[in-house]
């Protein structure tokens, strides 16, 4: 059959991860890469030998669209309760809703009993209880490797996003859903004290010293150390 | 009296769905809470500890934390995302489920010769049209185009493209 891959060959077939590959891969290309991976295996648990391309594609393609639409779900009834945070009863609320399509036992009456006693979640618990887990095929990079280019830099000492605000780093104030804060890089090390503080005599020294052709570059530099002072005094 | 024993019975009810939620979630990690999540919203806080299996989902965390991301879906607790990543898989293995059946189906209507159906058997490959009538039970509209027009005899039969 034209265009089918076994599902053994498909797990084997690594989405790429190298730092020397010529053509760059965006992001969404690479999740949806590592999602084929997962629905593959998925596949090949239930019974499947083999593949057609387009048919696993397709199949990718819906579930990303459904953990979108899970998303899009929970976050909606979170905010409808003037939440930012999304909490167990909102995902079951997605789950029932999704779930309504085919119809479960008590739908009849959603959300009028307690959500706890939802066949959704029961069926989920019943799934988790009974089923033998299979670990996903390959190792997956760190998750800052997601990116491409210059904002790999800039992840690269961020690590995690969120737990890094969340545990007390330097940025505490800054909320957990906003973007990193960039790491700006020190490229010269003067006269600097304990905590950062450089003397303004210092500057305009070492501004003297090369002869006022650098004076943007060790006003940035300046700037630069500011911004490094306040960041480590946050800690 | 009849009032104090059915509403003792919902709330053993309730607490065995709770008991029974409590364990679910704490599979979903290796640990063993003493306060369960539910408790927490009940404010309900004697509980005695439950120790269960390990569960992991065959969907990565990192992609689901990904997805769930993109869409503005914010939470901190890893069990949440965990359980999303189980539901997307009950989804999937549900779909695949009713495409395996599909193939089946079609294998044992066409009866050829014993050779060929052993041979068919062995190879159970997911198609476009399995899958096609698969997702139709759950809404979604799958339509493969069944021939390229890259040639004049594409999408005729085979006898007249023979001729």
């Amino acid at each position: 059959m034209m265009g089918t891959t076994s599902l053994r060959q498909k797990q084997q077939q690594q989405p790429p991860l190298d730092d020397d590959v010529v053509t760059p891969i965006s992001e969404s290309e690479f999740s949806f890469t590592i999602a084929r991976v997962a629905v593959a295996q998925i596949c090949q648990s239930v019974g499947f030998k083999g593949a057609q391309n387009s048919a696993l594609e397709a199949l990718t393609d819906i579930t990303t669209r459904y953990l979108e639409a899970i998303a899009k779900l929970g976050a909606a009834s979170s905010n409808s309760n003037r939440r930012t945070q999304s909490n167990l009863p909102d995902i079951i609320v997605a789950l029932e809703d999704l779930a309504s399509v085919q119809g479960f036992p008590g739908s009849s009456d959603i959300r009028s009993h307690s959500l706890w006693t939802s066949a959704v979640i029961k069926d989920l618990m019943k799934l988790v209880k009974y089923r033998d887990e299979i670990p996903f095929a390959q190792p997956l990079p760190a998750k800052n490797r997601f990116f491409q280019g210059a904002k790999r830099k800039l992840l690269k000492h961020r690590g995690d996003n969120q737990r890094w605000y969340c545990n007390g780093g330097s940025c505490r104030h800054v909320p957990s859903w906003l973007p990193p804060v960039p790491v700006v890089e020190e490229k010269d090390k003067g006269a600097e004290g304990k905590k950062g503080e450089v003397k303004w005599e210092c500057w305009e020294e070492r501004g003297k010293k090369n002869g006022n052709v650098g004076r943007r570059r060790w006003k940035r530099s300046a700037i630069m150390k500011i911004f490094k002072y306040q960041e480590r005094e946050g800690k | 009296m009849n009032g104090q024993s059915s509403q003792q019975q919902s709330k053993d009810g309730r607490h065995d769905d709770d008991a029974a939620l409590t364990e679910f979630l704490a599979s979903l990690m290796d640990y063993t809470p003493t306060v369960s999540i539910t408790d927490l919203y009940l404010g309900i806080t004697d509980r005695t500890a439950i120790v269960n299996n390990y569960a992991d989902s065959q969907i990565p965390d990192e992609l689901v934390e990904h997805y769930l991301g993109k869409s503005g879906f914010q939470c901190p607790d890893v069990r949440l995302t965990r359980l999303v990543a189980v539901a997307t898989q009950k989804f999937i293995a549900d779909v695949a489920t009713d495409a395996l059946q599909q193939c089946k189906a079609r294998q044992s209507a066409v009866i050829k010769d014993k050779r060929d159906k052993q041979q068919k058997d062995k190879r159970l490959i997911l198609t476009m049209e399995d899958l096609s009538k698969a997702l139709r039970e759950y809404g979604v509209n799958v339509k493969h185009q069944e021939y390229f027009a890259d040639s004049p005899s594409a999408g005729l039969d085979a006898a007249s493209r023979e001729e």
